[in-house]
């Protein structure tokens, strides 16, 4: 009886010990990981397998643009990092576009789309593309007839979507290809994730330097950018010194109209950066070294030596993360 | 049962039909669901828009704190914003307040998410500068140190508490101090070497955007946080919850009417019963007594005394005389009212065709209101589907069109419901009006004579009171024939009399009196038929020549209305003064002046 009310006692106080211990480490990991301005991609996407693979058919297929000649793949190349390696994309029959094509990798984490963020999601992003006369140049209803003619395209959508090929149903099905594009386990969020070989010294200053320079400031999160509007040239006028201000250097203003929206972009996602140059919404920065020398000047009215800024490209460099769709 | 009849059953079968369905789907769509919905949206809403503010808060306490908690409500706020601006357009009959407010309210959800972001713009300078400037400030002060600048090390220090306790506490005046001192700092830049005058501008950059952004930051901070829409809330809510308490009364009221119209349906179709089959008993008399040409309705066979069919004769005289003369019947109904005087068919009984005319026009009286309330209705959803329609038109970004085509399609789908019930309910009310034309001919056709009121009364008297033990006392003055339908004043007096003898019939305490007064008075001629019955509660006497009005299982509530519909014909006044438990006093007014012919 005594031995079993003993018994009793020590498996009571090794469980208080266990819980209070485990209680601690969780706090601890939490407070750890509330320090710091980044977190890693999820390695987890809730996305539809079926939807993901029509998607990628209807992605990279040209039929979607007027002319037959451009696909969502032709200004975003997977393979190259989801961008087209072009300072300003070319459309249809040439046509220049107005912007730098950003990346698609990541890009459901955006928490809006576009460099000005006119759309809050990417179903309502897709019908820019395609009905820009500058880029795939269709109008909805041909683009549907022509899916309707494909010999395929009827029988998949049948399948997933009861009401079959339609405006609404071709975008979700792209939109739902674009949110399984994450590029998880990059060698930045397994160092995050405690593994402390998998970023070099100079990397590992490279992170503290963007820390303490303050561009986690507005290029943080799980995207390292992308959640959130900033203006550019809070400390120097970028444009000014640029000249030439086109109707997409207002940025935000041309949505809303207010000037204090003039030039404010959507802070755009450095994960896939060391993969798609030229840099900035005018792809005027041609390196990453050039994009964070334009960063300094104009975001953080600061002078920095070289190897602080080659540091910080180095630490850029290990946010590439891993993708299928960037080896096919 | 004849054709006729049948005809009658299924056009009013049909229309009782359709009304009371119409009314079952206007008590389906003021059911109130999508008001409990929009009202539960936003509620939802105020609370995600409440959560937001606190995470606002949580991320400004934390110089480190990413946005990404942020930025997750919009994705949030804006399935629940869509969702509720769909079930919005979904309620049928929005009132245009309502609809303005619930477009308020999603205009303050939009503004909360553009003050959030202006807040998440202008915070992530502020503290980038916040975090820079002691750093920048040791590098500027060691450099002056080095280069034994005191004027400026001492200015510089005054300028660093200065930006403190400006950031602390932002005010117009230390905010007014603060930019001269850096206008002078930055004059004197210029003389310094570039080791010293880089760190320098470094230095103001940063101080001039706290300056510049921290006060304007904490407005931001507040307006992002603001409690603007727990007010909307509440009165959004307000205003629903009382939009949703009037509909559930009107959904009863259509319900009421719907079980209304069934029953109605019902009781016609048992008057109709009783009526063919008073009709089709004197027939079969008559055929009993005048067997000899036989009738195909009557069934003579059980009752004939003459055994010996006549094939030969009934089938060489149809053409002669198709139709088997029947009589008027004599026991029709239970007032036992006299062979006609009219020139009516000698097959019809013309009091009963004149009540049956009566209930047609009541029906149809009813039926055209109800289409007239309906296809009102259905203008309005028309016309508000006009205005969904010309607002997604005007909408010329494409982008921001909702799923135009399923849309639009639900639009036109709406619309072309709208015109097809619409079009029934014309079509209904172009029904009644005939009916109603069709009855008028009925009553105008009866034929007019000149008539003695006070043989009448003896008349339907004779008839009433021999089933009744009442005493009946008559005063009937000299009073002049005048020229009308026997007919009509048949009815009208029966229908007088019998209430008093209905309501003198259950007296227990007393005996039940019936007295009938006849006067001429100028130019009017006086009916009063007094009673000291049951009488008549103020709330009933309110209504006592509302069309299918009763408190009587059993009747129809149309015996009143016929008689005041009769008296406005001759152009009289009917009234009806009561008190409960005591008694009733019908006075009927008639202008002597309608006896020329």
């Amino acid at each position: 009886m005594q031995h079993t009310r003993i018994w009793h006692c020590s498996r009571t106080l090794m469980f208080s010990l266990v819980s209070v211990v485990l209680a601690a480490l969780i706090m601890l990991s939490g407070t750890l990981r509330a320090e710091e301005p980044l977190s890693p991609i999820p390695q987890q996407v809730d996305a539809d397998p079926e939807k993901v693979r029509l998607g990628r058919a209807l992605f990279h297929d040209p039929a979607l643009s007027k002319d037959g000649t451009i696909s969502c793949a032709s200004c975003h190349d997977l393979a190259a990092g989801g961008s087209d390696g072009r300072k300003i994309s070319i459309g249809i029959e040439g046509r220049p576009g107005k912007v730098n094509s950003p990346t698609v990798f990541n890009a459901g984490m955006n928490f809006k789309q576009f460099w000005d963020g006119r759309a809050n999601t990417l179903e309502q992003q897709i019908d820019g593309p395609i009905q820009s006369s500058f880029e795939m140049g269709s109008l909805w209803p041909d683009v549907i007839a022509k899916l309707y003619r494909d010999a395929d395209y009827p029988k998949l959508f049948k399948k997933i979507y009861p009401d079959g090929i339609n405006r609404k149903n071709v975008k979700n099905a792209i939109a739902e290809f674009i949110r399984s594009l994450v590029t998880p386990n990059s060698r930045f969020d397994k160092w995050l994730s405690g593994d402390e070989s998998a970023l070099s010294a100079l990397e590992k200053r490279g992170y503290a330097l963007f820390k303490d320079y303050g561009c986690s400031s507005c290029h943080q999160g799980a995207n390292v950018g992308g959640n959130m509007f900033q203006v550019f040239g809070v400390l120097n006028d970028y444009f000014k010194k640029r000249g030439d201000i086109t109707e997409a250097d207002l940025g935000r203003y041309v949505i809303t109209g207010n000037d204090d929206d003039r030039h404010s972009f959507k802070v755009p996602s450095l994960r896939m950066a060391a993969l798609t140059p030229p840099y900035l919404h005018d792809g005027n920065a041609a390196t990453l070294r050039d994009a964070v020398d334009a960063m300094f000047e104009f975001q953080l009215g600061r002078e920095a030596p070289d190897e602080d800024k080659d540091a910080i490209v180095a630490f850029i460099k290990t946010l590439v993360g891993k993708s299928e769709e960037l080896s096919k | 049962m004849r054709s006729g009849a049948v005809i009658l059953g299924i056009v009013v079968s049909t229309i009782l039909l359709a009304a009371a369905g119409a009314l079952y789907v206007l008590a389906s769509n003021n059911n109130g669901q999508h008001y409990r919905q929009t009202i539960d949206l936003v509620r939802q809403i105020q609370l995600v828009s409440s959560e937001w503010s606190m995470e606002i808060t949580r991320v400004r306490s934390n110089p480190f704190a990413d946005f990404d908690s942020l930025a997750a409500f919009i994705p949030r706020m804006g399935r629940l914003k869509e969702d509720l601006s769909d079930t919005a357009q979904r309620i049928p009959g929005l009132p245009d307040r309502l609809a303005s407010d619930i477009q308020a309210y999603v205009n303050a959800v939009e503004a909360k998410e553009e003050r959030v972001e202006r807040f998440k713009t202008g915070y992530a300078v502020v503290r980038n500068s916040k975090r820079y400037l002691p750093l920048a400030a040791t590098n500027v002060l060691r450099q002056a140190q080095d280069s034994k600048e005191d004027v400026l090390v001492r200015n510089v220090s005054s300028l660093i508490r200065d930006v403190n306790l400006y950031v602390a506490r932002p005010t117009d005046t230390s905010q007014s101090r603060l930019i001269g001192e850096m206008k002078e700092l930055r004059e004197a830049s210029v003389a310094y070497p570039p080791s010293l005058a880089n760190p320098l501008a470094n230095l103001l950059s940063h101080a001039e955007v706290l300056v510049d952004k921290q006060g304007p930051t904490e407005d931001l901070f507040e307006k992002a946080t603001s409690n603007r829409i727990s007010d909307l809330t509440g009165q959004l809510t307000g205003n629903l919850e009382f939009e949703l308490g009037r509909k559930m009364v009107l959904a009863t009221y259509y319900e009421r009417g719907s079980l209304a119209a069934v029953g109605l349906l019902v009781l016609f179709w048992i008057l109709l019963a009783i009526q063919q089959r008073a009709r089709s008993g004197p027939a079969t008399v008559e055929v009993v007594s005048q067997p000899s040409p036989p009738s195909p309705d009557a069934a003579p066979a059980q009752v004939s005394p003459d055994p010996e069919p006549q094939p030969v004769a009934a089938a060489e005289s149809p053409a002669a005389d198709p139709q088997p003369v029947v009589p008027a019947p004599v026991s029709a109904k239970p007032t036992g009212i006299p062979a006609t005087v009219s020139s009516a068919p000698a097959d019809s009984d013309p009091q009963a065709e004149l009540a049956h005319a009566f209930l047609v026009k009541c029906i149809a009286g009813t039926l055209a209101a109800s289409a007239d309330e309906i296809a009102g209705r259905m203008d309005y959803l028309r016309r508000t589907q006009q205005k969904i329609r010309e607002v997604l038109h005007n909408s010329d970004a494409p982008m921001e069109l909702p799923e135009g085509d399923d849309l639009s399609d639900e639009i036109e789908a709406i619309s072309a419901i709208a015109s097809s019930v619409s079009q029934k309910m014309n079509g209904f009310a172009d029904l009644a009006k005939r009916l109603d034309a069709l009855t008028n001919d009925t009553g105008n056709d009866l034929e007019r004579s000149m008539i003695d009121i006070n043989s009448c009364v003896e008349e339907v008297l004779a008839e009433g009171t021999g089933q009744n033990d009442a005493t009946v006392v008559r005063n009937l003055g000299e009073i002049p024939e005048i020229f009308a339908s026997k007919t009509e004043f048949h009815l009208l007096l029966t229908e007088i009399v019998n209430n008093s003898l209905l309501a003198i019939g259950g007296l227990e305490d007393r005996k039940g009196i019936v007295k009938i007064d006849t006067a001429r008075k100028n130019d009017e001629i006086l009916i009063t038929v007094i009673d000291n019955g049951t009488g008549i509660s103020p709330e009933r006497r309110m209504n006592i020549f509302k069309p299918f009005y009763t408190s009587r299982d059993g009747a129809m509530g149309l015996g009143l209305t016929l008689a005041g519909h009769l008296v406005r014909k001759y152009e009289g006044v009917i009234k009806i003064n009561s008190l409960p438990g005591q008694g009733t006093v019908a006075r009927i007014t008639l202008p002597a002046g309608i006896s020329g012919p």
